[in-house]
């Protein structure tokens, strides 16, 4: 009986130490590791960011954009007309120099400055004039109108000269050709089981039209147990270029432990279409200590049973020894 | 003795288990709540360069002009100090923005004599390379390489850092060379 307490004792201590430990280590890995503030940005700046226009067979458009200087030191700025294709699916290294079938207009557009110097927060307007020849190929067609600019400080010894562009993409469709409006969905995947951060969904969407299209999509993540929404992503958007297929994936880093209905939201030019999944992020060791706490509880009421069956074996028997010298 | 291990036993892995799956999840959802109403245009821009940064209390200012690489003087057969760049873009259009690295001509140069970008860094090898973060050396090449993505709003830092070794016959000699980054919106 002695032993038994004490070994009672020695297993409400080990679990209390084990608790703080859990406890220490959740909030250790759970916390937020100290960061950088970011403050006033200073650099090159343009605007906008991308312009999509519709234009006709021998059309002329002239658009504007506005080139910053947000530094405190005088910048030299080069402006450059580029082209921007995908080749072979590769979004991670699109080509903005050399033109392709969709980029030709990279040699219909004039720039009316290309060199000029901006002092501290000085802007300029750069114009630029898009020519349309009478037959333009059908569909959409792409161009980047770049500004760039590279630290005049010599180098003191052996090193590397870094130039920094930022690029406008312009997107035309050529309206009085062809269009091909032709994309889809496609490899949609939210995994059943993941057990270790992020969570993730992914899709592809395949554009087998000339014209680029629009996808934007997000993740929303609600428990599976009482049906709150824990998390909704931001709703990004991007544009899929024609004859090309391009990936997204959705991540939440600070998923916890437990059971979520995950809904992937995808809008497709307009039309919007929904993936839903009941997703297990409890990790395996988590799943292996429930399993021997079960069996724990299981053989610990088999022993128990067995022992007062037995107990009540040797009662009754005494019982009937007793009995019998009566 | 037996029974009283088994409760042990149980008990410490449901109270793991517990303890690990009762953790309060983070949510990253905010909400906002008011009867405000403002209309505000904003045009899309995007940016390149340097921002003020924060570091415990004090202000550190990341400028473009260190986006230039300066490996100083190096020995032959020797391995330059690694040399950090902080690359900055802003951007509020909403849509990811990424960031790409390239070279016109992927080799350092000081008249005839070349040091090839290459990944093997090493005393004794002629090359040079970038790493994101604290990742693996990668060789520059001609095409684009992407290098980082943004949110969509608000600044991003990307962390590069430039290494550079000789080999032990190299040619004295400033060797000199370019990278382009190049930041855009798709």
């Amino acid at each position: 009986m002695k032993r038994e307490s004490t070994l009672k004792f020695i297993s409400k201590r080990i679990a209390l130490l084990v608790a703080f430990m859990a406890v220490y280590l959740l909030l250790a890995l759970g916390g937020n590791a100290a960061h950088a503030e970011g403050g006033e940005f200073k650099g090159l700046e343009i605007s906008p960011a991308s312009n999509r226009i519709e234009l006709g067979n021998g059309e002329v458009y002239t658009g504007e954009m506005s080139v910053k200087n947000s530094t405190d030191a005088d910048m030299n700025v080069e402006m450059s007309v580029g082209s921007y294709s995908i080749e072979d699916s590769n979004y991670g290294s699109p080509n903005y120099d050399s033109p392709s079938k969709y980029s030709v207009i990279k040699d219909w557009i004039q720039l009316d400055k290309n060199e000029f110097v901006l002092s501290p927060d000085e802007s300029t307007v750069v114009r630029y004039t898009i020519n349309t020849p009478a037959n333009p190929p059908a569909g959409m067609q792409f161009a980047t109108i770049f500004a760039s600019t590279t630290p005049s400080e010599e180098l003191e010894g052996s090193g590397i000269v870094a130039t920094s562009r930022i690029g406008m993409v312009v997107s035309v469709l050529m309206k009085d050709g062809e269009t091909i409006e032709q994309a889809s969905i496609q490899n949609e995947k939210i995994d059943g089981y993941q057990p270790t951060s992020p969570l993730k969904a992914s899709f592809a969407i395949k554009n087998e039209g000339n014209v680029g299209v629009d996808v934007s999509y997000s993740m929303t993540v609600k428990s599976a147990i009482n049906g709150t929404e824990v998390y909704k992503s931001n709703t990004d958007s991007n544009s899929v270029y024609p004859e090309s297929t391009r990936n997204f994936t959705v991540n939440w880093d600070q998923v916890g432990i437990g059971f979520y209905n995950v809904e992937l939201n995808i809008t497709l030019n307009g039309k919007n279409h929904t993936v839903k999944k009941l997703v297990c992020t409890v990790p395996i060791w988590i799943i292996i200590l429930i399993i021997i706490a079960i069996l724990s509880l299981v053989a610990y009421a088999v022993i128990n049973y067995r022992m007062r069956q037995e107990a009540k074996g040797s009662k009754s028997k005494k019982t009937t020894k007793k009995s019998s010298k009566k | 003795m037996k029974k009283s291990a088994l409760l042990a036993v149980s008990a410490l892995s449901l109270g793991v288990v517990g303890l690990a799956t009762f953790t309060p999840v983070v949510n990253a959802a905010t909400t906002a709540s008011g009867n405000a109403s403002v209309t505000v245009t904003v045009g899309s821009a995007i940016g390149i360069g340097g921002e003020t940064v924060e570091e415990g209390g004090t202000n550190n200012s990341i400028d473009m002009t260190e986006y230039n690489v300066n490996f100083n003087t190096v020995t032959a057969g020797n391995v330059a100090a690694e040399q950090p760049v902080t690359v900055v873009t802003t951007n509020n259009t909403g849509t990811p923005g990424t960031l790409y690295i390239s070279a016109a001509d992927t080799n350092l140069k000081s008249g005839g004599d070349t040091i090839p970008a290459g990944t093997n860094i090493a005393e004794g090898t002629s090359a040079w390379a970038y790493k994101v973060d604290d990742g693996a050396f990668q060789a520059v090449t001609t095409s684009q390489v992407q290098i980082d993505t943004d949110s969509g709003s608000g600044t991003n830092q990307t962390a590069l850092k430039f290494g550079l070794s000789t080999a032990n016959d190299q040619a004295t000699g400033q060797y000199n060379g370019s990278v382009t980054y190049t930041y855009t919106v798709q």
